[in-house]
């Protein structure tokens, strides 16, 4: 099935805003700890979780980000983190917007 | 010593993002200089229409002895319609632009707390309207497009009436008044008054041809950026596979 340009724009509008969270959390880290723990990057992200999880899904397949396991205490919890792709991706979409006049 | 040369990677992240960060706000304050721009005209055009609708309505008053002849109904509903039409565009570019700071204000406050704003889960469907609850470079941009796309449709509608007006301009202050029925002879209202507004709409419909060359430019320019956009979504959109 064919997607509108809205549902385009829709869907891009999740999945960049899902790389901005990585990107900004990566920001916040000065010892070079990478990677944001799944929960927060949903809640940052500001999605449901079966929602985020579709993405997270087919934005890791994609090849956009990358996600490992990791203890913390007793329990595991999932770190994702961005790959030069998904860097790419969204260092492209501000380009648009910023370096063309319009 | 440059302090630079033994950057890890991590500080390396940390200067992509906060140089793509500070680009893009540059490009959002851009982009609400372009809508206070905007209004300038709108707001001449606004006190022009309302200076010609007085001194029609004036004229209509008169009784018929001195009326002028040749006046018409529509040399009050032309400046009146013109009005409604200008003052909604003003209104809403106005409403564009106080969201708009509003909603940049949030994301300074929160970028500078060093994180976005965790907001409530929505629903993906009702992204458009739920993702608003969240302050991001992303939806910045995104807002920036809705609002322009909106701005776009009701530019393209201005111009039908801006030509109207055009027309109207033309046929009242140069036919009518060179034909010799304007001001009436007989008429109490002092002839500066109508040379006065005679000179208002000449400088109205040059500011409106500047306005409207000034704005097809900018349409032109969104409209290319566009393009290159809807090519970006449509990779991605393929790479994710949805």
């Amino acid at each position: 099935m064919k997607l509108t340009d809205t549902k385009y724009r829709s869907n891009n509008e999740i999945i960049q805003s899902i790389l901005e969270s990585l990107l900004r959390s990566e920001r916040g880290e000065p010892h070079g700890k990478k990677g944001v723990v799944k929960s927060h990057l949903i809640k940052y992200s500001a999605l449901k979780n079966a929602t985020a999880e579709k993405y997270l899904v087919k934005m890791e397949n994609a090849g956009y980000i990358i996600s490992h396991p990791e203890t913390w205490g007793e329990r595991e919890i999932i770190i994702y983190e961005i790959t030069p792709k998904g860097r790419e991706r969204y260092e492209w979409f501000v380009k648009i917007n910023t370096e063309l006049e319009g | 010593m440059k302090k630079t040369e033994n950057k890890t990677p991590s500080e390396d992240t940390n200067q992509d993002f906060s140089r793509l960060e500070k680009g893009g706000l540059n490009y959002v304050k851009q982009q609400r200089n372009y809508l206070i721009v905007s209004i300038l005209y709108p707001v001449f055009s606004l006190v022009v229409q309302l200076v010609t609708l007085v001194l029609n309505n004036y004229l209509r008053s008169l009784p018929p002895d001195h009326r002028p002849p040749e006046f018409l109904f529509i040399d009050v509903l032309s400046p009146a319609i013109i009005l409604f039409v200008i003052s909604a565009f003003f209104l809403l570019n106005a409403a564009f632009l106080i969201r708009w700071k509003i909603y940049l204000d949030l994301y300074e406050r929160l970028s500078k707390e060093g994180s976005a704003e965790p907001a409530s889960p929505v629903d993906a469907d009702a992204a458009d309207k739920d993702l608003s609850s969240s302050a991001s470079l992303t939806r910045l941009f995104y807002k920036i497009i809705k609002n322009m796309s909106t701005i776009k449709m009701l530019f393209f509608v201005l111009n039908f009436f801006l030509a109207y007006d055009f027309i109207w301009f033309i046929s009242f202050f140069f036919f009518r008044v060179t034909a010799g029925s304007f001001p009436p002879k007989s008429s109490p209202l002092p002839p500066a008054s109508f040379s006065l507004v005679q000179f208002l709409n000449i400088l109205n419909e040059i500011s409106m041809g500047f306005y409207l060359a000034y704005e097809w430019k900018h349409f032109y320019r969104w409209n290319k950026k566009l393009t290159l956009l809807k090519e970006l979504e449509k990779t991605v959109n393929e790479e994710i596979g949805l």
